[in-house]
This record gives structure tokens, sequence and C-alpha cells, in this order.
């Protein structure tokens, strides 16, 4: 059966969130065979406030480029949560980082209070790849798209030689999803 | 050697191309003056060699331009959808974010003014770059000012983003790729040092790029790019790197 899967990553700017969500898009359509579009909110340099990036993946041509309904909303600040939890289906997930969002607003979503940022500091020794973690983590929860697919979109990105910390990053979060859903 | 649209994966090859060739068109027509910058230049100048999902970056000068060419008239088989609604600013940057399609893959196009930079990269730019294709039973016809790539790497060296991406050693910074690449194919080169330098000083910012350069030499075996290990003509340019 045909599906469309909308995604929004928010939180603020330097987190990585557009470089994030490219990566996602990259993933499905480049090395998974499916379609995808990408989106920022802001400019190449803005700084600071909020920040958010949407994917959308289909297995099919995707006719409207905007996400209207999200099955997934990532947040990593309190602020982006509360900015943006309107727009997400009573049936999608939300995936806070824990320790930014203190307070999840409540509805009948699915809802992962995942420590993302702590997991990237203390599993992988930067907090920089709190947005891989968070990769790893959504590509899991969602099942959309293969992982070894979003491992070869990172790759793709880093000097050959240095792709270990990005892959870890990524895999703490798969593994830490699977706990989560106990798979 | 591959060509630069084996990098575009072949569902979005033919609606980036179709799309290039629209803005072309428009170009032809009348539309206010832009540069192309972003990756796009560096990716069809052969700088780089992956695959990506490639947007189209417009710098204009002004806003009002960016407003002339989002109402210009379009090819009837083209869907134009903006994301925002309207033009959103942000740290002395205008952007009016768009993605078109003509056949099955959305390509983004982003309309751009950042004040001063315009004639930075337009006087850069000249000659525009000519391509032509076949697509099917169509012959489209690219004729673009490109930003220079050397233009591009001072700006990127400048950008706050680099800054940051350097002090917490970011190996998957886009910025610090794109130099390390051109640094790496061009950095043999005294007249690459000679224009970066200038372009530096024409900035008003030349102190500044010499710091930020040293530091990303200092900086860059740690993230990867041991390949930027300062050469005797870097530093010959760039004064002492410890």
């Amino acid at each position: 059966m045909a599906f469309r899967c909308e995604i929004r990553l928010s939180g603020s700017g330097g987190q990585g969130l557009i470089l994030a969500g490219k990566i996602m898009a990259e993933a499905a359509a480049i090395y998974d065979d499916k379609n995808a579009t990408q989106s920022q909110s802001y400019g190449p340099e803005a700084r600071g406030g909020s920040s958010r990036s949407e994917v959308i993946i289909s297995d099919e041509e995707i006719d409207y480029p905007k996400a209207v309904n999200l099955d997934l909303l990532l947040a990593l600040t309190q602020e982006a949560c509360d900015k943006y939890i309107g727009d997400l289906r009573p049936d999608g997930v939300l995936i806070a980082d824990s320790g930014f969002v203190q307070k999840v607003p409540r509805g009948s979503f699915r809802v992962y209070r995942v420590p993302i940022t702590e997991t990237a500091e203390r599993e992988v020794g930067c907090s920089l790849v709190a947005n891989i973690v968070a990769l790893g983590i959504i590509t899991h929860v969602l099942g959309i798209v293969k992982p070894e697919a979003v491992e070869s979109a990172i790759i793709s990105r880093v000097p050959r030689g240095s792709e270990d910390m990005n892959i870890k990053a990524f895999r703490t979060g798969v593994v830490l999803a699977q706990r989560l859903a106990g798979t | 050697m591959a060509h630069w649209t084996d990098r575009l994966g072949e569902k979005r090859r033919a609606d980036l191309l179709l799309v290039l060739n629209e803005i072309s068109r428009l170009r032809a027509h009348g539309a206010p003056e832009f540069v192309v910058i972003g990756a796009i230049p560096l990716l069809v100048r052969g700088y780089l060699e992956y695959r990506a999902l490639w947007d189209v970056d417009l710098l204009f000068r002004d806003e009002n331009a960016i407003s002339a060419f989002a109402s210009l008239p379009k090819d009837a088989g083209l869907r134009v959808v903006d994301y925002a609604g309207d033009c959103l600013r942000s740290h002395g940057i205008t952007s009016y974010l768009t993605t078109w399609k003509f056949q099955r893959a959305w390509i983004n196009v982003d309309l751009i003014a950042r004040g001063a930079l315009f004639e930075f990269f337009r006087s850069g730019s000249s000659p525009p770059w000519i391509e032509t294709f076949d697509l099917g039973d169509r012959h489209l016809t690219i004729e673009l000012p490109c930003a220079a790539a050397w233009d591009i790497f001072v700006d990127k060296v400048l950008s706050p983003r680099m800054r940051r991406d350097i002090e917490a050693q970011a190996s998957i910074s886009v910025d610090l790729r794109h130099v390390a690449i051109i640094c790496q194919r061009d950095g043999g080169d005294r007249r690459f040092w000679e224009h970066v330098v200038g372009q530096s000083r024409r900035l008003g910012r030349e102190p500044e790029f010499l710091a930020m350069m040293r530091s990303i030499i200092r900086h860059a075996a740690r993230v990867g790019y041991a390949n930027l290990a300062p050469t005797p003509l870097a530093t010959r340019y760039l004064g002492d790197m410890r």
C-alpha cells in the first residue's frame, strides 16, 4: 500500500536540523529508491531562534511538497515542541529530547522522551552529533527508510576515515529507539 | 570521467535540468539580475563528486528583485510552491524558499538577497556557464551566471557556521567539506591564494579571513581533512600557523 510520511525536525539554530533533514531525504531518495522532498525554515547563516526542517518521504511521486499533517515531530527544545505540536496527527509520533523538553503536551499521539543530546555527549563524546542520534531514533521508529540507506547518506557527507563518530551516533540512536520500543 | 549530471540521481536529473533551463529562459527574457551561488557552481565545475539532493540558490541584489523574479510568468508545465508564503528575514539575509517541479521530482529553488555580497559574487561570475542537453525530444540550453568557486570559498570561510563547525570539530560540516575540496584542488596554485586573500581584503575582512583559515588548517586533521595540512605556499599567504 502506498505511503506518504511527513516529518518535521525542530529545535534551535545550530543544532544541525537542516543537515539532518537533508541526510534523511537523501537516504530515502538516493539510497532507498523512494521519493523525498526536504525544506527548511531559514536562511543559510541564521543563528539561534527556532529552526525547522521538513522531510516528506513517499513510495510514489510527491504531489504536494509541503508538510500539512505530521506523522512525526522531533522537538529538541520546549519552544519547538509547543509551537509545532498542533501540526502532529492524532496518531502521530512525538520524539522529544528529555534534556530540553520538560512539559510534553497531552494528546493521543505516541511520545518518546529520549535524552538525545545527553546520549550524544555520553556515548559518542560530542553533543554536536545529537542530530545524527535523532536520525537513528527516527529511522527505527518509522521503519520506512532502511538503516543502511541512512548510513550511506551519512558516509557520503563526511571525509573518508572520519565516518566512525557519525555512524556510531546513528547506531546509538537506533539502539536507544529499540530499547524504548522493546524491540 | 563522470559528468556532473551523474551526481543528480536518476529520478531528479530531468527535473533539475528543466528547472535550470527555465531559469535560463527567464533570465533571457528580462528577469532581474541574479547569480547562482551555493553548491551548483561547484557541482557543474567538477569540484563536488558525490550525490545529493541539490538545491538551486539564486542570489539577487535585493528583496525587490526577489519579488520581481518570483512573480514572473513561468512555463505552463511548471508547478511552483513557496514554502513559507513570504520572504524570511534573518541576520541580514532575505530568502524566499520555493520548490519547482516539471515532471516527477521537486527541486528547491531558493531566492536570496544578502546585501553587498551580490556585487561580490556578480563581479566574479562572468562569463556565464553555458551547457546544452537533449532531454527526450527537447533541446535544453542552460546559460547562467555562476559564482566563482574561489569567491564561494571566501564566503564559506567567513560564514558564522564555519567558526562554529571548526570549534565543535564537526566532520559532517557542509561548508568545511566544500572548503576542503576547493583547497585540495586549487591550494597548490599561487593565484588561488592571491585571489582569496585579495577578495577577503575587498570585503574588509582580511584579518578575520586569515585567522579563520589558520584555524581551519590547524584543526583540519582532527575532523578528517588531513589534506589541508599547511604547505609552504599556504603559509606564505596565511602567516604563521602556530
